[in-house]
C-alpha cells in the first residue's frame, strides 16, 4: 500500500497520505513529512523521543502531531524515520519517534517547510482504511 | 471545510473582476487581474479564497485580491482585508507564517560600467557573506536578554549594534518598529527557534540581488527616490525565519479554540481568528509586532553585510560606494490604519498577506523625504526578467485600503517547476541572460525558476492601469544570491 504521494498547490505541497488503520495514517503522515525534508536513507533511529498531543479532533491532531515533529526538527535538530503510535483516540495521541540528530556532514534538507498548515486538513475512513491531508507552506 | 465550486466572476472593466457576494459571504470580493493572467488562474482555487475571507466578521467594502493572486491556505497570497478595530476580527493566516517578510532597496552610486568587471566576483563575496539556506544559522549568538531587545526595537535594535545607521530607519516602513509588541507574550519555542537564525537569509523565495535601472517611467519620483538609469541597485528580499513561523502556528491553534468557543462558522480551519478587542486578538498582535520587529532587524543586518561585501571587494569607501536604502516595505502585516469607509474616517486593521502598503503623496506615514511624490513600493519580480519600483497613489487610498501587488506571483507549483527544469542548466540557462546566480541548493534553484511565476510586467501593467499605484522604474537583475 502507498503511503502518501503529493498533489500539486501553487504555493506550497499537498500530501494525501493513507493507512491501513488511523495509527497507520498518523505514521505514515509523519514519514511523509521527513521524506520531503530529506533523504531517510541517511538517517540512523537511535534518537528516541516521546511525544503527547492532545487536539480538539483527529484533524486537529494530526496538525499539531505533525506540527510538534517540525518543531523538533527546526528548533532541536531532529530528524526522525520511525514512528510507532502507542496510543490515538479523537483528543489524543502518544507516540514514539526515532531517528538522528541533524549533522551537516551527512544530511542535507531538500527543502524547508515553514509549518503544517490547517487548511483542506481532512482525515477520513474509506472502504479501504484511512485517508487524509495537508498543505505544508514552504 | 473548502468546497471545491467555481466561483463566478463577474467581470467590471478591464483589470477588476467582481466575486458577487453569495451565501454567508458578508461582502463582494473584488480580484485586480488581466483576462490573459485570469486564465492561468482557472486551475487554481484562489477565488475562492478570496470569497472565503468574506465571511469573516467585521470585514469592511470587500475582499480583495491583486493581480499576483495565487493559492495560498486561508486567504489567498495578494490577499487585501480590512477588518473594523472595534467589531472586527485579526487573523494570523491573513498575515502568513513568514511575518514581516517584506523588501528593501539600495542604491549605490555605481553605474552598469563600473561594475561589469567584477560583477562574477561580487556574486561570490556576497554568497559568502550573507548567511544562506535552509534553516541556515547566523553568525551571531544572542543571548535572551539581547533578543528581547530585538523584538521590542526591530532595525533601532540593529543600528544601536552598529548595523547601518540612523538614516537607514527614516526610511523604512513605521522606522523599523511596530508598536505594541510585547515579547512576554511569545512563546519559549518561538524564541528557540528565533535565536540561532537573526541575520540570515533563510531559502525558499527569499533572495539578495544585484541588479541596475534599465528604464524609468517617472523621472520626478525616480529623481526623488534617488533612482538612475544604469545605477547599480541592491534588492533583499527576507522576513522573520523560524521566529515568525512559530508565533504563527501558535496563535493559529490558540484561535482554532477561540473559534470554536465564539461558534464561528468558518468556510477553512486556516481562517481561524478572534475578535481584535478580546485577549486572544490583542496578543496575536503583540506577539505579530515581536516578528515584525525581528524581521525588520534581520533585513537591516543583511544590507548592513551586503554594504561590508561592495566596500571589501572594490576597496572603496561607504562614503564613495553611496549605498543608500531607498525604502523597506512589508507585504505579510496586519496594520492599525485609518481608512475613509462610507464618508467616515474609521479604524481599521489592514490586513496584507503578499500585498504591498502604497500610501498617496500627502500620508503621514510617508517619510518625509518622499511626501511630495507617495511611498516608494518596491516589487520584486523572478530571478531572469526584472524587478520595479512603484509609487503609491490616491487610487490606492481609495480602492484597495492603500494597498498594491508584492511581486510576480507563482503559476508553477514547485513541483510542477522541478519537473520543467529536469536536466536543464539553469545556471548556464541564466548566465546566458546576463544573470549570475548563487544557490546555496539546486533544489531552490529550479523550484524558483523564472517560469515558475507570473511576468511580473503584466502583473505591474494591471496595478498602474488601475490607479492604486504607478510604475516609477523598472530594474534588471544581474547577480542573485539564492538560499
Amino acid at each position: 500500500m502507498k503511503r502518501y504521494e503529493t498533489f500539486n498547490h501553487t504555493a506550497d505541497i499537498g500530501i494525501r497520505v493513507f493507512g491501513k488503520t488511523v495509527e497507520d495514517l498518523f505514521a505514515n503522515a509523519a514519514h511523509a513529512l521527513f521524506d520531503q525534508l530529506t533523504d531517510l536513507r541517511k538517517v540512523g533511529d537511535r534518537a528516541v523521543q516521546e511525544i503527547s498531543i492532545e487536539g480538539a479532533d483527529r484533524e486537529d491532531l494530526l496538525i499539531r502531531w505533525l506540527g510538534e515533529l517540525l518543531f523538533l526538527c527546526q528548533g532541536r535538530g531532529y530528524l526522525f524515520k520511525k514512528f510507532s503510535i502507542l496510543h490515538l483516540d479523537s483528543n489524543s495521541l502518544k507516540a514514539i519517534a526515532r531517528g538522528e540528530i541533524f549533522d551537516p556532514s551527512r544530511h542535507r534538507f531538500k527543502t524547508e517547510i515553514k509549518a503544517v498548515t490547517y487548511h483542506q486538513v481532512a482525515v477520513k475512513q474509506k472502504d479501504k482504511g484511512w485517508e487524509g491531508k495537508v498543505v505544508l507552506d514552504i | 471545510m473548502s468546497s471545491q465550486g467555481k466561483i463566478h466572476l463577474e467581470k467590471i472593466d478591464e483589470v477588476r473582476w467582481r466575486i458577487p457576494r453569495t451565501g454567508k459571504m458578508r461582502v463582494d470580493g473584488i480580484i485586480y487581474t488581466s483576462e490573459e493572467m485570469l486564465r492561468d488562474m482557472n486551475l487554481d482555487e484562489s477565488p475562492k479564497q478570496v470569497a472565503n475571507v468574506a465571511h469573516l466578521p467585521g470585514i469592511q467594502k470587500y475582499s480583495l485580491a491583486m493581480p499576483d493572486i495565487h493559492w495560498g491556505y486561508g486567504f489567498p497570497i495578494g490577499g487585501v482585508a480590512a477588518f473594523d478595530w472595534k467589531e472586527g476580527v485579526v487573523s494570523p493566516g491573513g498575515v502568513g507564517y513568514d511575518i514581516n517578510c517584506g523588501t528593501r532597496l539600495l542604491v549605490s552610486s555605481l553605474s552598469r560600467q563600473d561594475l561589469r568587471p567584477r560583477i562574477k566576483e561580487l556574486a561570490d563575496a556576497l554568497f559568502e557573506s550573507i548567511p544562506s539556506g535552509v534553516g541556515s544559522k547566523g553568525a551571531l549568538r544572542l543571548s535572551s536578554q539581547e533578543l528581547i531587545q530585538v523584538l521590542k526595537k526591530g532595525s533601532a535594535w540593529a543600528v544601536e549594534n552598529g548595523y547601518g545607521s540612523p538614516q537607514d530607519l527614516d526610511r523604512t516602513e513605521d522606522r523599523g518598529c511596530m508598536e505594541g509588541a510585547d515579547p512576554g507574550i511569545v512563546s519559549d519555542r518561538a524564541m528557540e527557534r528565533g535565536r540561532p537564525q537573526l541575520g540570515t537569509l533563510g531559502s525558499g523565495n527569499h533572495f539578495l540581488e544585484v541588479g541596475y535601472v534599465e528604464e524609468i517611467y517617472d523621472p520626478e519620483a525616480a529623481r526623488v527616490f534617488g533612482l538612475e538609469k544604469d545605477q547599480v541597485t541592491v534588492f533583499i528580499h527576507s522576513g522573520s525565519r523560524g521566529f515568525g513561523y512559530q508565533v504563527c502556528d501558535d496563535f493559529l491553534k490558540k484561535m482554532g479554540e477561540r473559534v470554536r468557543q465564539l461558534g464561528l462558522e468558518l468556510p477553512d480551519r486556516q481562517l481561524a481568528c478572534d475578535f481584535i478587542r478580546d485577549r486572544t486578538g490583542q496578543e496575536y498582535l503583540a506577539g505579530m509586532a515581536c516578528a515584525a520587529n525581528y524581521a525588520w532587524a534581520n533585513r537591516q543586518m543583511l544590507m548592513h553585510w551586503t554594504r561590508e561585501a561592495f566596500e571589501r571587494l572594490l576597496r572603496m569607501s561607504p562614503r564613495d560606494l553611496g549605498m543608500h536604502l531607498v525604502y523597506d516595505v512589508c507585504h505579510n502585516i496586519a496594520k492599525r490604519e485609518v481608512h475613509l469607509i462610507e464618508g467616515q474616517r474609521r479604524e481599521v486593521c489592514v490586513h496584507r498577506k503578499g500585498a504591498t502598503r502604497a500610501f498617496p503623496p500627502g500620508h503621514p506615514a510617508v517619510p518625509q523625504i518622499y511626501r511630495q511624490v507617495g511611498q516608494p513600493v518596491l516589487i520584486p519580480g523572478d530571478m531572469g526578467r526584472y524587478s520595479y519600483v512603484l509609487v503609491g497613489t490616491e487610487g490606492a487610498m481609495k480602492e484597495t485600503f492603500g494597498s498594491t501587488c508584492h511581486g510576480a506571483g507563482r503559476v508553477q507549483s514547485r513541483t510542477q517547476a522541478k519537473k520543467a527544469s529536469k536536466g536543464r542548466p539553469l545556471h548556464r540557462e541564466l548566465e546566458d541572460r546576463g544573470v549570475y546566480v548563487r544557490a546555496a541548493s539546486r533544489a531552490t534553484l529550479v523550484e524558483e525558476a523564472p517560469e515558475a511565476y507570473k511576468d511580473v510586467s503584466q502583473v505591474v501593467e494591471v496595478v498602474h492601469r488601475a490607479g492604486i499605484s504607478r510604475k516609477v522604474a523598472k530594474l534588471r537583475p544581474w547577480a542573485v544570491v539564492k538560499g
